[in-house]
């Protein structure tokens, strides 16, 4: 029965897959380093970047990780300028990057529905060069979450004592804001920039409420998104309803569901996650 | 042989403030040095200024002859454990991959934990006595085994020096009892160790050297003659009394509430 199922939804899900496993793994760091918001400022980055590239007739691949490495770096910049207010920066690179993308649509009309694939995502639509691109991105990603493994960890926990032994706090937090902006344009083209936001965001903030180790809290934020993007990826297919859409619905249930089940909430209210609750509520 | 740690006219500001002024000593061998002063007085700034954290704006801080500062490999030599508060305890993380986070940044990279390393951190935690608490996560210990568990993370770094930032606030007599013999046993085997105390009363006996510090250097010495009533009272802004209890000396009058 297997070779009844068409190409495209074997590469769509293969697609899926691979943006699954690199947007969990980036969540936890950018939901424990509190910077779960700077996904949505880094999707509109990298949506601008795809769609001047594309109105500019270069490949969106490279606009769109020139923008949002661009705006990370500003990002991490500005913060360490106003003194760790990660907040106000992600306000002020949420706010241009939208504009900038909004202008970029704005002109690249002839190509308005190119625009539309980053915006939304198209996963059915993955061309065979496109799935390779984001084969190899995520690759870069993981290959280097595992290199620096301990180190993201433990600059993470403790910065101060890290510091003491040597490691260069900023690099490795720069280190992230890459790693993020990788991620955040292989999301681009899966999930498109409306949903990247929650697969940044979302995975570890849902295991943050069962994991007490870090490798826990990863490996739960992995089952938790292939989980979720697997299953609304088959609802989409089956009931033929745009996948990203679905997949977004899917992860807000196991959210829902997750914060009726709580072990910690009941122990003690988790800042992090009310910081994320009350941020989508006000958006 | 090299002094192990020589500041030399260090004067730190933060912000434009000045912090610390003056600072000048040398230790030449290993030492047990007690560093007292008040809340306010810079000694968290002394110790980051040891191990590197922290430039000084002029004058030279020097550990085995090098910079702590730019030479940022001198720093593995050292264990510094902060002040427990600093730390955020909503941070998933197990008390194995605290005290590895100690033996796992000391090396160079590519950093990898091995079986023997993990053996001789769990032998560091027996010591202390939270080898128990191996794979708990660290948020649900009490402070008196956070602290034990910070220790025993700069002890698996296997350093020359170890600075120990009020190892003792928050915490009963039993853990202070088991920390103070973990100190002297490491003190044995020629460590180097520098506590930041606002009560000298736990380590007094023990001590070799005493510092002085409120936003300068008032005394640097043995602890026949730092530990001085008029010394004291400079240091601590109100008179400071010692007393003897049971063979026991202690220090009172440093808390406005003592
Ligand atoms: N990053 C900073 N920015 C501004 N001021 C600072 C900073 N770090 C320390 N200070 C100031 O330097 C002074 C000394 O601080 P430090 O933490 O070294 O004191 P301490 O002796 O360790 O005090 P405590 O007993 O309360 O821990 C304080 O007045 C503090 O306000
Ligand atoms: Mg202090």
């Amino acid at each position: 029965m297997l070779e009844n199922i068409p190409i495209l939804i074997v590469k769509a899900f293969i697609a899926i897959v691979i943006a699954s496993i690199v947007s969990a793994n980036i969540s936890v760091h950018m939901v424990l380093r509190g910077l779960s918001a700077l996904g949505a400022a880094l999707a509109h980055a990298a949506l601008a970047g795809a769609t001047i590239a594309i109105t500019l007739g270069i490949n969106p691949l490279i606009g769109a990780v020139a923008t949002s490495i661009l705006f990370a770096i500003l990002s991490g910049y500005s913060e360490e300028r106003i003194g760790g207010r990660s907040d106000m920066s992600v306000g002020i690179i949420f706010g241009s990057s939208t504009a900038i993308a909004v202008l970029a649509i704005a002109l690249s009309s002839p190509y308005i529905s190119s625009a539309w694939r980053f915006l939304v995502g198209d996963v059915l639509g993955i061309t065979d060069y496109e799935l390779i691109e984001l084969v190899s991105v995520s690759i870069i990603v993981i290959i280097v979450l595992i290199l620096f493994h301990g180190e993201l960890k433990y600059t993470l926990f403790d910065p101060e004592s890290s510091e003491a032994y040597g490691l260069n706090i900023k690099f490795y937090r720069y280190l992230i804001l890459i790693l993020a902006s990788l991620c955040t344009v292989v999301n681009l083209r899966v999930v498109g920039a409306l949903l990247t936001e929650l697969f940044i965001a979302a995975p570890a903030i849902i295991a943050y409420e069962f994991a007490h180790s870090f490798e826990k809290l990863r490996n739960q934020a992995i089952s938790i998104t292939l989980i979720s993007s697997i299953t609304g990826f088959i609802i989409a297919v089956v009931a033929n309803l745009p996948v990203s859409g679905v997949i977004g619905v899917t992860m807000l249930s196991i959210y829902i569901l997750a914060l009726l089940l709580s072990v910690k909430r009941r122990r003690c209210r988790s800042r992090i996650c009310m910081r994320y609750i009350r941020w989508v509520f006000r958006g | 042989m090299e002094p192990l740690i020589e500041l030399e006219n260090v004067y730190i500001e933060i912000e434009g403030v000045p912090i610390l002024s003056d600072i000048c000593f040398t230790i030449n061998r290993p030492e047990l040095l007690l560093v007292l002063g008040p809340n306010g007085a810079g000694k968290t700034t002394l110790l980051k200024l040891i191990v590197g954290i922290l430039k000084p704006s002029s004058g030279s801080v020097r550990v085995l002859g090098k910079d702590p500062y730019r030479d940022r490999s001198i720093r593995r030599l050292i264990g510094y454990t902060p002040q427990r508060e600093r730390i955020d305890p909503r941070m998933p993380m197990l008390v194995r991959d605290v005290i590895l986070m100690g033996r796992l940044l000391s090396k160079t990279p590519p950093r990898i934990i091995t079986y023997e390393d993990e053996e001789e951190a769990l032998d560091i935690a027996r010591r202390l006595g939270v080898d128990k608490l191996w794979s708990e996560p660290y948020s649900h210990l009490s402070s008196g085994q956070q602290q034990k568990v910070l220790i025993a993370r700069a002890l698996a770094s296997r350093p020359k020096i170890l600075l120990l930032d009020e190892p003792f606030s928050a915490i009963d007599s039993p853990s202070i009892k088991d920390i103070i013999d973990m100190i002297r046993e490491e003190y044995s085997k020629d460590v180097c160790i520098i506590v930041v105390l606002h009560d000298a009363t736990p380590l007094i006996e023990y001590a070799t050297k005493i510092l002085l510090l409120n936003r300068r250097l008032i005394a640097y010495g043995d602890v026949e003659d730092t530990l001085d009533e008029k010394l004291l009272e400079e240091t601590y802004m109100r008179p400071v009394h010692f007393y003897t209890r049971n063979g026991v000396k202690f220090m009172g009058g440093m808390d406005s509430h003592a």
